[in-house]
């Protein structure tokens, strides 16, 4: 954060007057900044927590219900604001679907990188505004979190912002920048909890910079504090509750203060220094808390650390490492435009490359189902007179859990329609030059990347609604428990008035064992006399996590057991029973991956039925 | 130290404003925190302080609904199911008492005084739920309202109800739309800002 190093240059900068140039570039750097990120993010992909903000959106629009407070974070009793969410029922209220929302999202994050460099440009140095745009830039395409439209989607635009507003009133020591940060902060926790580490960022940069610096605080506490109460007073409540019951609210008071106290003592010597060490101070301020709180959570409280955790420093993490690149360019005359030369080719490149080259695939098809297949998939499911609501135990695809969540996002509203109970729905994924087979035999859609998929009913053997399921722990501690299928939100509770989110997320039991343990889902079966099954485990867990059927009773079964794969037969058509199970909780297989509590998919076909093969090589 | 006048007078008006609104709170349940109180039901029983012919009783909890089982000296099993109270009738001060298979009316006067002994505290408690809150049919009792009901606790009980109470979804759209003309405000002078 070199501020006219060597330079006696306070009083020239203080002279300069704002350069149309810096907006120019800046806005230029924006747009490639949207072109590339737009280029390198996959489509929105069904995962649980996007499809639940989606859903939690859907609820406020078309229900009403709005809320709050946003999503549990994986911190105990702490949650997320509803700041992100409110952004999303903004999109679906303007008529927007999930790749509006994309889209904004991709746009708040290229405006964040126009902001740094316009920033820096102005308040630092010219020469650092590229190269720091072209790191940020960087590290926001590092991974798909912005197309997953979830909490830290777009948390590094509010962060930017906190960071930014902070760096001009730490320089400037006017008021209006400070209400700015705080503001922004207070949109920056709402959208991730993770911005929490800038608070005491805030509190150390207004005690070492304001010549009032409790009057400051006060100011600058109550607009944060204003902020997230308007927009998630119920977060708020819940997370000081969560804090005050753990014990770890005067913790947290106690440092703060520590912080305060001492940065307002700090604060005569600060305001004393050379503007370009202000500017390196609270780079540090702005990086140091978050390094401590990061410690803290993974090596006090064993969380695991993720790169998205990362938003709230990007900003600042950009201009130190610019600025620290830049230090051997700038001591040659010759060589200080190099960094900017860089920047400005690289951002050039990705531009050209964003609208020259092929966008980004990263579906793997036949493992993921991505939304807009569900909605090709649900519309068609509604035409031949399915409801999502009568969906939950009777749909067979593979990944079906997935693509059950991905329908809920956009199936319409409940309605009541009758299903005669052995009909079940199977969505079969096929390549399409292989589709011929079928044409006038089977309903075919076409999907995203080129597949097609079998839409057709089925009369099933599988009575999935009565199951029973089990945990048993693995060694000498504990007796199994089991309970049966709990019925669905919508039969429960009435069709008409349950919540999206409510009816959307299948969790059929609600069973905890110690881990390790054995799951086991035991599967009625109504077979038909003198009729055979061929039946395929189909689910997407990982080899280790497998699911294998390793029991089954009343009908007669081809070949040895466990496997993932049965042919079975019924002379009689007497009732029988499929038992499914795996270990899990294990080593290779943690809790984390099986915390999902609704039965393996189950794909069942007669013998020699042409989509069986297709199928299960796709 | 003098305080700041206009985010002070700023905090109290918007404070007041949240809690001052008439509307309808989240869904109650019964927490963890209400363990304690249904222990003390099941030691009165086992001491014999719901009545002689009582040997003990199972308590089984889900939401805002409990499930009490007494059981006799002989074995006998007498069920009462109890609910947040929303009667007038006096059995219990924060329970409505139903009497279910082989109870009595004198069975639920005797558990409703020995909830109240057990329960100083209305145990009833906001549910934020699985992802946050959930727009219940409770509607949040008026201030004087909830004096009446629990004094000083009782109107702070209802303040909290308040706080976390869902808005709808023209509430939700108005603070967007402020959130975001701030957003564009904070956007416009830092890229018009310079030293």
């Amino acid at each position: 954060m070199a501020v006219d190093a060597g330079r006696s240059g306070t009083a020239t900068l203080a002279r300069r007057r704002p350069s149309p140039a810096a907006i120019v570039v800046c806005l230029g750097i924006t747009l490639a900044a949207y072109a590339w990120l737009d280029h390198v993010n996959p489509p929105f992909a069904v995962t649980d927590d996007g499809v639940r903000d989606q859903l939690l959106a859907r609820d406020c629009v078309e229900l009403g219900d709005c809320h709050l407070i946003g999503a549990p974070t994986s911190v105990r009793g702490i949650h997320q604001g509803a700041a992100w969410i409110d952004l999303l029922v903004a999109v679906r209220f303007a008529g927007g679907t999930e790749a509006t929302a994309r889209a904004v999202v991709l746009g708040l994050l290229a405006l964040s990188i126009g902001t740094l460099c316009l920033v820096i440009w102005r308040w630092l140095r010219p020469s650092l505004a590229l190269p720091a745009a072209v790191l940020l830039l960087g590290a926001l395409s590092y991974d798909a979190y912005p197309s997953q439209l979830i909490n830290p989607s777009a948390a590094a635009f509010p962060d930017v912002l906190t960071a930014a507003a902070l760096l001009c009133y730490a320089l400037s020591g006017k008021r209006r920048y400070l209400v700015m940060t705080a503001f922004a902060l207070g949109l920056a926790i709402n959208f991730h909890v993770a911005a929490f580490s800038l608070v005491p960022s805030l509190v150390a940069a207004v005690g070492l910079t304001s010549r009032r610096p409790w009057h400051a605080l006060l100011l600058a506490v109550g607009v944060l504090v204003i902020t997230y109460v308007v927009t998630s007073r119920a977060a708020l409540v819940a997370n000081f509750d969560s804090l005050a019951g753990d014990g770890r609210l005067p913790f947290i008071g106690a440092a703060l203060l520590v912080v305060a106290l001492s940065s307002v003592w700090l604060g005569p010597w600060f305001q004393r220094l050379p503007r370009d060490r202000r500017a390196w101070g609270i780079g540090m301020i702005l990086l140091l808390p978050f390094g401590i709180g990061t410690l803290w959570l993974t090596l006090r409280q064993g969380h695991y650390f993720g790169v998205t955790y990362l938003h709230p420093v990007l900003a600042p993490a950009a201009t130190v490492a610019a600025t620290l690149i830049s230090i051997p360019f700038e001591r040659v005359r010759y060589t200080r435009w190099i960094p900017t030369a860089v920047a400005a080719l690289t951002f050039t490149a990705l531009a050209v490359l964003a609208v020259l080259a092929p966008r980004h695939q990263v579906m793997q098809a036949g493992e993921q189902w991505t939304l807009t297949d569900a909605a090709t998939i649900a519309a068609r499911a509604t035409r031949m007179g399915w409801s999502y609501d009568q969906l939950p135990f009777r749909l067979q695809s593979r990944n079906c859990r997935e693509l059950l969540v991905g329908i809920s996002a956009v199936a319409p509203p409940a309605f009541a329609a009758s299903r005669g109970s052995r009909r079940h729905l199977q969505v079969l994924r096929v390549r399409r030059d292989r589709v011929a087979a079928f044409r006038g035999t089977d309903d075919v859609v076409a999907l995203e990347g080129g597949d097609v998929a079998v839409v057709r009913e089925i009369e099933s053997w599988l009575r999935s609604e009565a199951l029973l399921a089990c945990r048993t722990p693995l060694g000498a501690a504990g007796a199994s428990v089991c309970a049966p299928a709990r019925p669905t939100a919508a039969e429960s509770g009435g069709v008409a008035r349950v919540s999206f989110l409510m009816r959307s997320f299948p969790e059929i039991h609600s069973l905890d064992v110690p881990p390790p343990y054995v799951e086991t889902y035991e599967i009625p079966l109504t077979p038909a006399a003198g009729e055979s099954r061929d039946m395929t485990i189909a689910d997407g867990s990982p080899p280790q996590c497998r699911w294998h059927i390793t029991r089954v009773e009343g009908v007669r079964a081809d070949g040895a057991l466990p496997t993932t794969h049965v042919v079975l037969h019924s002379d009689a058509g007497a009732p029988g029973r499929l038992v499914v199970e795996r270990a899990a909780g294990t080593p290779s297989c943690p809790t984390d991956a099986t915390a999902r509590r609704y039965p393996p998919c189950v794909l069942e076909m007669q013998p020699g039925d042409p989509l069986g093969a297709q199928a299960g090589s796709r | 130290m003098s305080l700041p006048r206009w985010p002070t007078v700023a905090a109290f008006l918007t404070g007041t404003l949240l809690c001052s609104t008439l509307a309808y709170a989240q869904d109650l349940a019964l927490t963890k925190d209400s363990e304690f109180g249904f222990q003390r039901l099941i030691h009165f029983a086992q001491t014999g302080r719901l009545g002689d012919d009582i040997a003990n009783a199972n308590v089984g909890v889900l939401k805002d609904r409990v499930r009490i089982e007494l059981i006799g000296r002989n074995g006998e099993t007498r069920l009462l199911l109890l609910t947040r109270k929303t009667s007038t009738l006096a059995l219990a001060r924060y329970f409505d008492i139903e009497v279910g298979q082989g109870a009595t009316a004198s069975d639920a006067a005797r558990v409703g005084k020995a909830l109240d002994e057990a329960f100083e505290a209305d145990p009833f408690e906001v549910a934020l739920g699985a992802v946050g809150a959930y727009p219940g049919a409770q509607r949040v009792p008026s201030l004087a309202e909830a004096w009446r009901d629990g004094g000083a606790r009782g109107v702070f009980r209802s303040l909290a109800w308040c706080v976390v109470t869902p808005p709808g979804l023209g509430y939700t759209l108005t603070v967007t739309v402020l959130l975001a003309i701030a957003a564009l405000a904070s956007l416009i002078v830092l890229w018009g800002s310079a030293p």
